[in-house]
């Protein structure tokens, strides 16, 4: 499924946050939104997402203007999100409909998928960080979506857990080519995970530049190469201006 | 490194968690109960042989054996049941009655801000009158008999829940129910299956002290005018001198109220264990 995002902008009580915000992903492309705090990068995939209707633009998910809420995207937000009364396979079963056996059967194969299978009875009060976090994605996957929108997920995360997320997350694409647009402000992240960058900058944010990775996967994390990208991007964010 | 440790948390915690249980079944079970009741039977005690020894009169406080002994005694006549049974029928049906109108208008008034505008300045102002002011104008209108004392108890086990439900309907996460949102959840499953499980621990709290308001405003409707009941009790001993009877009906007031709670409690428990920190309210 392939997004188009036109001329997005949003303004909270008179004041602007983005504006003019353009880019596009093709069906199965990574896409990473970069951008210091406070530039609106969560603000456009809220936008995307269709959980806030309140933007200018368009955003056209396969062709057509989202109005709303699509079925065929998922959202991983910043925090896992999950419900505290429901234990992890009934937290990730949550957006399925169907039968109580179905769901069970697919809940598992998608816990087992994100390494949790010996944890589905454990509360979200039991579950560490990075377990939950897991969780959110797997309950985020089990509906198949063809876009995924992710909110900084790994933000909260130690370095390790974060690594391996990443590389689950680009298991998970590969296998089902999911277009995604990865919401963060860690530059390692996403020249490791996208194949195009959007760099969000000034206030109201814009897009400052556009950065595509041609690197084949899987990509060395302390290659050259990406530590050039990431050169270049440092770059482009005109960092005296904090 | 650290990712393993964390890998092999989730299972050390399950490990903890069975062993803290099989200690609870043990002693550690037993020692918060002696500790608890330590200063109780000192203080029943100390009492005991105050009032036997003549310092305290018995016409002003008998000895707990005398205050037991009367307990006994309305048991053997089988007076002590009635008393007992009408107490706890009036602040059940109070309560039913009270809960059934705090849900329905405090759900409507959680979910619709509109109706919020409309209700909830009334509501308020209400609220600000002591419920106890009401209870001659329910006499007028209803008479001594049992209308009067249950709305009475209605009325008093209406405030706490209606305030318990609206502000956990107002307070559920917004976070939540955006997930809830991005699976395509219409209001009404929204409803049923975010906001009404997270409002629930709220709910419950409600619940708990309107029920204490409950057996508050059933000693008022009693002392009012009532011929059975525990109420009436403190009243019999009140008029026939006899401080033991008023101290009987308080202590069986006191049992029977804990023990409401108690069931209460052990509702919230079992409902409420995925709270993050279930057990120590």
């Amino acid at each position: 499924m392939g997004l188009k995002i036109n001329n997005v902008g949003r303004e909270f009580n008179g004041k602007k946050v983005v504006q003019n915000i353009s880019f596009e992903a093709a069906p199965g492309e990574i896409i990473g939104l970069l951008g210091k705090s406070g530039c609106g990068k969560s603000t456009v995939l809220r936008a995307v997402s269709g959980l806030d209707n309140g933007y200018e633009g368009t955003v056209e998910i396969n062709g057509t203007v989202s109005g709303g809420v699509d079925k065929s995207t998922g959202f991983i937000f910043q925090e896992p999100r999950l419900m505290p009364w429901l234990n992890a396979l009934e937290n990730v079963t949550f957006g399925l409909k169907g039968s109580k056996e179905e769901q069970q059967k697919l809940g598992r194969k998608y816990l087992t998928d994100v390494g949790l299978a010996a944890h589905e009875e454990l509360y979200p009060k039991e579950l560490s960080g990075g377990m939950a976090q897991r969780v959110a994605i797997a309950r985020a996957l089990i509906t198949s979506p063809e876009v995924l929108l992710l909110d900084e997920p790994f933000s909260a995360l130690d370095a390790f857990t974060k690594m391996q997320l990443q590389d689950l997350l680009l298991n998970i694409w590969r296998e089902y080519n999911t277009t995604i647009v990865l919401v963060t402000h860690d530059i390692e992240e996403a020249t490791y995970l996208c194949d195009k960058i959007v760099v969000l900058k000034d206030q109201p944010g814009t897009v400052g530049h556009e950065l595509t990775l041609n690197e084949p996967r899987p990509r060395d994390r302390g290659s050259a190469e990406l530590a050039a990208y990431k050169t270049e991007i440092l770059g482009n964010l005109d960092l005296e201006n904090i | 490194m650290k990712n393993s440790i964390e890998l092999t948390q989730g299972t050390l915690s399950s490990k903890k968690k069975a062993v803290k249980t099989r200690n609870t079944s043990g002693k550690s079970r037993l020692q918060p109960v002696i500790l608890g009741a330590a200063l109780p039977v000192i203080l029943i005690a100390v009492w005991e042989i105050l009032s036997r020894t003549g310092v305290v009169p018995s016409y002003q406080l008998p000895a707990p054996s005398v205050i037991l002994e009367t307990i006994l005694g309305l048991a053997a006549d089988g007076s002590l049941w009635g008393h007992i049974g009408i107490t706890v029928y009036r602040v059940f049906i109070g309560f039913l009655i009270g809960t059934a109108f705090a849900v329905i208008l405090g759900g409507v008034v959680g979910f619709y801000s509109k109706a919020e505008q409309i209700f909830d300045p009334m509501i308020q102002a209400f609220r600000s009158i002591p419920s106890l002011a009401w209870v001659p104008l329910f006499i007028l209108w209803m008479g001594i008999g049992e209308p009067s004392k249950v709305t009475m108890i209605a009325v008093g086990v209406f405030f706490p829940v209606y305030l318990n439900v609206v502000s956990g309907i107002g307070g559920v996460d917004r976070k939540l129910i955006e997930v809830g949102k991005m699976y395509g959840l219409n209001t009404f499953q929204l409803i049923k299956r975010v906001i009404l499980p997270a409002s629930l621990p709220s709910f419950l709290t409600g619940l708990r002290s309107g029920l204490g308001l409950g057996w508050m405003f059933v000693v008022a409707a009693e002392l009012m005018g009532a011929s059975t009941g525990l109420g009436y009790l403190l009243v019999l001993g009140q008029n026939t001198l006899s401080p033991e009877t008023i101290l009987a009906s308080i202590v069986l007031f006191a049992i029977i109220g804990k023990l409401s709670d108690w069931i209460l409690k052990t509702v919230e428990l079992r409902s409420l264990h995925w709270q993050d920190n279930a057990g120590k309210a």
